[in-house]
């Protein structure tokens, strides 16, 4: 195992890397930002280092900063958390040049799925199934309109170097397809800094449902069920569980070896998600693979008791997998409930400030990730989530239950301070997601029958 | 600016010591150097700072508190500010002007990464004690991943205190130098 690891992110997931890296009596090292010097995880962690001002470009997405701080601390493995350079191949090649293990995929694999269009081909070739559309990136506006033609309406127009829910576009009718082209286009250009796109149909109605792989550095490759993530906002989640609800047991085992034989294909290493679409006919299409820890991974700790931060550190120090597809097992219901600094009432905008009463819940089968503490300042440029709130029991039904009075106990209050704990209720008392038959429409479906206050 | 002022005794009227000529001995730079880093390193400037440098004593008061701060080896006092919390925030301190209109602030570094003194090994530093800096000009080099890189005053001066030693490393927004900013700060 290693001696030190320095961890290049900020906010829950920053205390959770350095968790578990306690609990592997591995030392840590933080870095960061001006803005972040009050941070939890700076006096949390053996060591901090301060890596640049507020702007992420300038500290969390500093690479040349990053890797010196691990230098001067003598960190030997870099963990990227979600974001930030987590998924970026240029960071983890030159972690490997200075001598760091970048904790995730290699390189290669992380530039290759990273492109979605060159992503689509290779799991289509593994077997996976995949939404009708483009095979290559586009090449002209009259291949656009031909695909259209042949997939139908509603397509989906996505940015090749996409992701977190951003550079894509719905078009239901054939005069947008071009502008719709030349909008994502330009955006994934100021984004990502690659214009291509690629084509496929969308599904009005569909679950949105993942599956987690874990795999190590000689070949085996291993799933740990599903989860749901269908509780989103423009493509933002809100609420995962797991195992996904109504799912038919061999359907989700179909995905889920799917998924292992994807990732073997691909030569992943480390953990890693299938992101899939299951329409209302229960077709499941892969839609993406993320080369990184999610930020729900904890819902699928609590059903299977697999500790997946330390698998990843394991894994990076050269560790086997220590469990087998046949030892995993999923036990009862995980439910979690992403709680953002930000307003529903008005139209979900970020509400950042002083978190002056902090009240977090606890009792039995109930795990709160986060980084705030009373008197936290929320920082209004970075990410909105304040605290993962995660709740177990041994059927749905109940984890409904003991979320719903957890969610209660939860308090954050301050000036200007809003979050959306009070949404989140009214999802957990939503009759269509009580029976576990919602799909991705369900919160617009929410928010159009409430008028805002 | 003008409120809190600190009134630094005994480092520019030795001649105040009763003990005479034995304080005289010590290195009139090495207790300005100090008291620089000391008042750097504070979180909020101070009512009074008063330090004897023969047998090394440091007082330190807040205008809110009576003896905040009092040790008699300076030097821990010195070394018990930490890495994370010397630099304080983002960019140099501001400037803390004393009561004759002369303002101390530091020159900070623009990132992480090796500070050096001089253009390679041997040469001459760019800057020293008692060279005066305009903005702009070069005074030293940052290495950050075999890529060197120029580091500039933000703001002219003269130098007072060499903080980071050659070749050492340095974190975004550690001070590197002190320098004194003469007449009103703009």
């Amino acid at each position: 195992m290693f001696d030190k690891v320095l961890i290049a992110n900020r906010g829950e997931i920053a205390m959770r890397i350095a968790r578990a890296c306690r609990e592997l009596g591995v030392r840590t090292v933080a870095v960061y930002s001006t803005e972040d010097r009050d941070s939890a995880v700076v006096s949390y962690a053996d060591e901090a280092v301060h890596i640049g001002p507020g702007p992420a470009k300038r500290s969390y997405l500093n690479i040349p900063a990053i890797v010196e701080a691990a230098k001067q601390t003598q960190a030997a493995a870099v963990h990227p958390g979600y974001g930030f350079l987590s998924e970026d191949s240029d960071f983890a090649e030159v972690c490997g040049q200075n001598g760091l293990v970048f904790i995730g995929p290699p390189p290669d694999v992380i530039a290759q799925l990273g492109d979605k269009s060159a992503a689509r081909r290779l799991m289509a070739a593994a077997g996976l199934p995949i939404l009708p559309g483009s095979h290559e990136p586009l090449r002209s506006p009259d291949e656009a309109r031909d695909i259209v033609d042949r997939v139908g309406l509603p397509v989906i127009v996505k940015a090749v170097a996409g992701g977190g829910g951003r550079g894509m576009k719905v078009v239901y009718d054939p005069a947008e397809v071009l502008s719709a082209c030349e909008l994502v286009s330009s955006e994934a250009q100021s984004l990502f800094g690659d214009c291509r796109l690629y084509l496929e149909r969308y599904l009005p109605t569909a679950r949105h449902v993942e599956v987690q792989v874990v795999c190590d550095s000689y070949g085996n490759a291993i799933h740990l069920g599903t989860r749901d993530c269908s509780v989103q906002r423009r493509h933002q989640k809100l609420l995962e569980e797991s195992p996904a609800p109504l799912l038919p047991e061999e359907m989700a085992a179909q995905m889920g070896e799917s998924s292992a034989a994807g990732a073997k294909a691909a030569g992943y290493v480390g953990v890693g998600t299938f992101e899939f679409l299951v329409d209302p006919d229960s077709n499941f299409y892969l839609m993406e693979v993320n080369c990184r820890i999610q930020v729900e991974h904890p819902v699928t700790e609590l059903v299977t008791g697999i500790d997946l931060v330390q698998e990843q550190l394991r894994i990076a120090a050269g560790g086997r997998l220590t469990v087998e597809q046949g030892e995993v097992s999923s036990r009862g219901v995980a439910l979690e409930c992403r709680i953002n600094v930000e307003d529903p009432d008005r139209s979900f905008s970020p509400s950042p400030g002083r978190i002056e009463s902090f009240v977090l819940p606890g009792g039995p089968f109930v795990r709160v990730d986060t980084h705030g503490y009373p008197g936290y300042r929320m920082p209004a440029i970075y990410d909105p989530l304040i605290a993962k709130v995660i709740a177990w029991a041994p059927t749905r039904d109940q984890a409904i239950a003991r979320m719903r009075r957890a969610l209660d106990e939860f308090q954050a209050a301050g000036p200007g301070i809003h979050t959306t704990a009070g949404f989140l209720r009214r999802v957990l008392a939503d009759g269509e997601f009580r029976s576990g038959s919602h799909d991705t429409g369900l919160v617009s479906r929410l928010l159009e029958g409430a008028s805002p206050a | 600016m003008t409120p809190d002022l600190p009134a630094v005794n005994g480092q520019q009227q030795p001649s105040n010591q009763s003990e005479g000529a034995g304080a005289m001995l010590v290195d009139l730079a090495q207790v300005r150097k100090h008291t620089v880093e000391l008042l750097t390193a504070l979180d909020r400037p101070p009512h009074t700072l008063r330090i004897q440098a023969g047998a090394v004593t440091v007082d330190i008061t807040w205008p809110d508190a009576g003896t905040v701060a009092s040790d008699t080896t300076a030097s821990a006092t010195i070394g018990a500010a930490g890495r994370n919390d010397a630099s304080g925030g983002g960019g140099a301190p501001a400037p803390q002007t004393t009561a004759d209109g002369v303002a101390t602030a530091c020159l900070s570094s623009p990132a992480v990464g090796v500070f050096y003194h001089a253009r390679e090994p041997g040469a001459d530093p760019f800057v020293s004690v008692g060279v005066l800096v305009r903005p702009g000009q070069q005074i030293g080099i940052l290495e950050a991943m075999k890529l060197m890189m120029p580091v500039e005053a933000d703001r002219g001066g003269r130098i007072t205190a060499v903080l980071k030693a050659n070749g050492e490393p340095v974190e975004y927004g550690e001070p590197l130098f002190a320098l004194e900013t003469e007449g009103s700060e703009g």
